[in-house]
This record gives C-alpha cells, structure tokens and sequence, in this order.
C-alpha cells in the first residue's frame, strides 16, 4: 500500500524553516570544522598468495581488472596527483609481478612498468622498473619481448647506459624464438656500432650471413646495408690514420 | 499439473514486470553502459577487454542481488496477504505451487540473462555472449532457487536474506576457502575437522564458481568442457535443491 499526500495539507512554516536552519547549520560544520583533507596513502603491500585466491575465486578476470585499475590510479589520491617519486617502488614490483602471474595473457602489468613507471625522473626508480622488465622477459620471451625492447631503448636513452641496454639487447638477440621479429634482434647490432664495437659487428653478422641463419630477404639487405656502413667507417678511419 | 504451474509461474513473473524491477534492470544497463565508456576513457590498453570484463563483473553481482530481494520479498508478500495460505488451501499438490514459483522466478532470470545478451553483444562476439547469459541465466536460477527455499522455510525476510547472500558468497569463494585449509601448519586435529566438514558442505553446493567468468568474454575460443561443466551442474543441483523445498514445504503446517 502506498500512502498518498493529504490534499489541501501543507506542513507548517516552522517546520519548513526549522529544515533550513538544520541544512545552513551542518553546512557550516562540514565546511569549517568537520571538514579534514582526506589522507594520502602509502601503497600497501601485496596480499598473501591465499589472498589473492581468494579474491580471484569468486571470477578472476574481473578482480583481476578491478585491481589493475586501483593500482594504475593510486598516483591519483585526495583530489591531487601523487609523485610517482613518493611510490615505494618495491612494492609496485611485487604488485605487478603478482599481477602478471594472476593473469598470465594480460599485457596491462608491462605496459604500466614500460611506459608508466619507467617514465619517472628518478634513476634508481627507472632502473628497478627496467630490472622488473628483465625478469618477466626471462619467464615469457615470447609475451614480453617487445616491452623489453622499449626496455633497451629506454637504457639507452632515458639513462644512457649502454650497458644496460646491450644486455637487454643482446638477451632478445639469443632468444630463438621465431616470433620475436628480426627488428628486435638487430638492436643490438646497432647499439654495438653506437658503442664503437664495430668489429664485433662485423663478426656477428658475417656469422649470421655465412651460416644462413637469416633467410628474410629484407633481413639480409638491412645486415648487408650495415655491414657496408662499417666498412665504409672503417675506411674512413684508416684513411685519418694515414 | 501443468496448467496450475504455468500460471503460478506466469503470475511470478507478471508480478516482477509489475512491481518495476524491468525498470531497476534497465537503470543497471545504463549504469553498466556509462561504466563502459568511463573505462573507454581510464584504460591505457586493452581497453575493450576491461569494459566487458567489468561491466560482466557488475552486471553478475548486482543481479545477483535483485534476484534475491526480488524472490525473498515476493514470497513475503504472499505470507502477508495470505495468499500463500490460500495457495496451500486449494486442491493442489503442494509440490506444483513450488515449482510455479520457482518457474516464474526462472523466468525473471531468463529475462535479465537475455537482455544482459543483447547489451553485451555490443561489445564482445556473439558465441561468448551467449554462452556467458546461458550461465548467467542457470546461476541466478540457482539463486532464486535457494531464496525460495530460505523464505519459505525460514519465513523471515533478514534471516532469508543473509542466508541466500551468504550460501552465495560460499558457493562461489568455496575452492578458495578450501585452499586456504590444506596451507602449511593446518595439522591440528581442529583443523582437520574444519577441513573435513568444509569439504563435506562443499559436496552438496553447485560449484559457482564455475559459472558465469567474465574472462570467458575475452576468449577467443571457450572450451566445450566449460559449458557442458556448468549446465550439467545446474541440472543435478536444481533437481537436488528442488526435492528439499518440496519435502519442507510438505511438512508445513497451514
């Protein structure tokens, strides 16, 4: 049953006005003295491995989602925006780590760690995000490469060090997996040359040529081109020698 | 027989269209639609993936809960107009009102999995549209199911309600908490017990979890095992579940 206003009834002036009082009083307490800025959080920690079960039980791809989006928002905390300097960068790992292992075909962890988190001006920040890169590289060669290599050009890059990036490079170039494209071996043949090391180069490709490891039409003319470069370097240098 | 469950079941279900709960299904898809495109805006990849993926997730649990409230507070209702009393009255096998009922309460899901299809179809393809509603549809069978047996035996609207809600939450999270007992240090003679007994509950629940994973929307094939898992499932529990109401409902007195 649904009850219906009385017709003709009006509630009365004082109660109208008592309302108003009311509304202006707790405005004026929520607005001066009640009101507190809302804590910024630290990130917490991942939760134990049952936990996780637990969450992912009931249907894994949506929690798994719902927990992507909180953490790919945390830098957004109180109405501001969070440094990702002011992130604890160990935690973040264990975050994504967990999350690439929850959801093992998502690529959304990478992406935040290749394009996100490895952005940050920080140095020692950078490196942990790349060294995160490395290690999930190492458990799937195949679903990982391409972040590792904006991984190698990060290094390179963002924290000139060529080092780095010609481990990372040369990691990718040793994978023999097939779906790894010829652009993504090459990288360290470039970055070698960078380097000065252009016998090194030299061999390696003189390697690949001979042993018709490469039957890729466009491969071979792109290694070919190179070695011609350095050839033509080489004797550039002999010559200032002379 | 047939024509007394029929119309119990019609009425079931012309009550739910009447009683607005088309209208609270229709705001939960334009709540769901703007989810979706709000994600559009948030994702930084795999941006199609999470829009059905999460609006599943909530479409799932929120209809969930309509179906429950829905059941619980209609069977209430004809405890409180007496309808129910008269039902019993009449000549008619006890056993026929709960299967009316629990048709019409069927019905309702069918129509929410279907319309639930038709939005998502949309945004995903249509095989794992249809086979994600299917599922749906059999989940809040399951549920509408157990609410009816609560409210009818419980005869309490709080007690059924938390009963429903939380054989739910165990049928879907009971793999999870089963896992959690067989973990390092749960050698105790309690603990055993516990385990035992969870497993023994766990015998006699549907395995929800099972049914209706968003994740199968981002797939690009869904194993049959998967759907045969589920309906199977549905079919044993429904049977299952049903003889229980039908033997409470036949030791009530009037």
């Amino acid at each position: 049953m649904i009850l219906r206003r009385k017709k003709g009834h009006h509630s009365s002036l004082i109660l109208w006005l008592f309302l108003l009082v009311i509304f202006i009083t707790i405005s004026i307490w929520r607005s001066t003295f009640y009101y507190q800025r809302p804590a910024i959080n630290a990130l917490p920690s991942v939760p134990s491995e049952s936990a996780l079960k637990l969450i992912a039980a009931s249907d894994q791809s949506f929690s798994y989602r719902l927990i992507i989006f909180w953490l790919q928002q945390f830098d957004v905390q109180a109405g501001q925006y969070v440094s990702f300097r002011t992130l604890d960068y160990e935690k973040l790992t264990s975050w994504l780590s967990a999350l690439s292992a929850y959801e093992p075909d998502s690529q959304y962890p990478m992406l935040l760690a290749a394009r996100i988190y490895s952005r940050v001006s920080d140095e020692k920040r950078v490196r942990q995000m790349l060294a995160f890169i490395y290690q999930q590289y190492k458990l799937n060669p195949e679903k990982n490469w391409r972040w590792l290599s904006e991984a190698t050009i990060t290094a390179q890059h963002k924290l000139k060090d060529k080092k780095l990036a010609l481990k990372y490079a040369t990691a990718l170039a040793k994978e023999k997996n097939d779906k790894i494209p010829f652009w993504a071996k090459d990288m360290r043949l470039l970055i070698l040359e960078q380097m000065g090391e252009t016998e090194q180069v030299r061999l390696l490709v003189g390697g690949l040529l001979a042993n018709k490891l490469i039957t890729d039409e466009n491969e071979i003319r792109f290694l070919g081109r190179l070695l011609q470069r350095i050839e033509a370097k080489s004797g550039q240098n002999v010559k200032k020698v002379d | 027989m047939f024509s007394s469950v029929i119309t119990i079941s019609r009425y079931s279900l012309i009550e739910a269209v009447r009683g607005k709960i088309v209208w609270i299904i229709a705001s939960l898809i334009i709540f769901a639609v703007l989810l979706a495109q709000f994600i559009s805006q948030t994702a930084l990849t795999e941006t199609s993936q999470s829009q059905v993926v999460l609006m599943a997730g909530f479409l799932r649990i929120t209809s969930v809960l309509v179906v429950i409230f829905f059941v619980i507070s209609s069977v209430a209702r004809d405890f409180q107009d007496k309808s129910i009393e008269l039902l019993f009255a009449i000549a008619m096998p006890r056993y026929q009102v709960f299967i009316g009922k629990f048709l019409g309460f069927s019905l309702l899901a069918l129509l929410i999995s279907v319309l639930y299809a038709i939005l998502l179809l949309f945004f995903t393809e249509t095989v794992p549209a249809l086979i994600w509603s299917l599922s749906l549809f059999c989940e809040l069978s399951i549920v509408a199911l157990l609410s009816l047996i609560f409210i009818l035996s419980l005869e309490n609207v709080a007690l059924s309600l938390m009963s429903s809600m939380g054989v739910y939450s165990l049928m879907r999270l009971m793999p999870a908490i089963q896992s959690m007992g067989e973990g390092p240090f749960q050698d105790s003679l309690f603990n055993q017990f516990i385990n035992q007994l969870i497993d023994i509950i766990g015998l006699f629940l549907p395995r929800l979890d099972h049914f209706t994973q968003s994740g199968w929307l981002t797939m690009p094939e869904i194993p049959s095992a998967v759907i045969t898992g589920y309906l199977i499932e549905y079919i044993f529990f429904v049977v299952f579940f049903s003889l229980i109401g039908v033997i409470d409902l036949k030791r009530k007195a009037i």
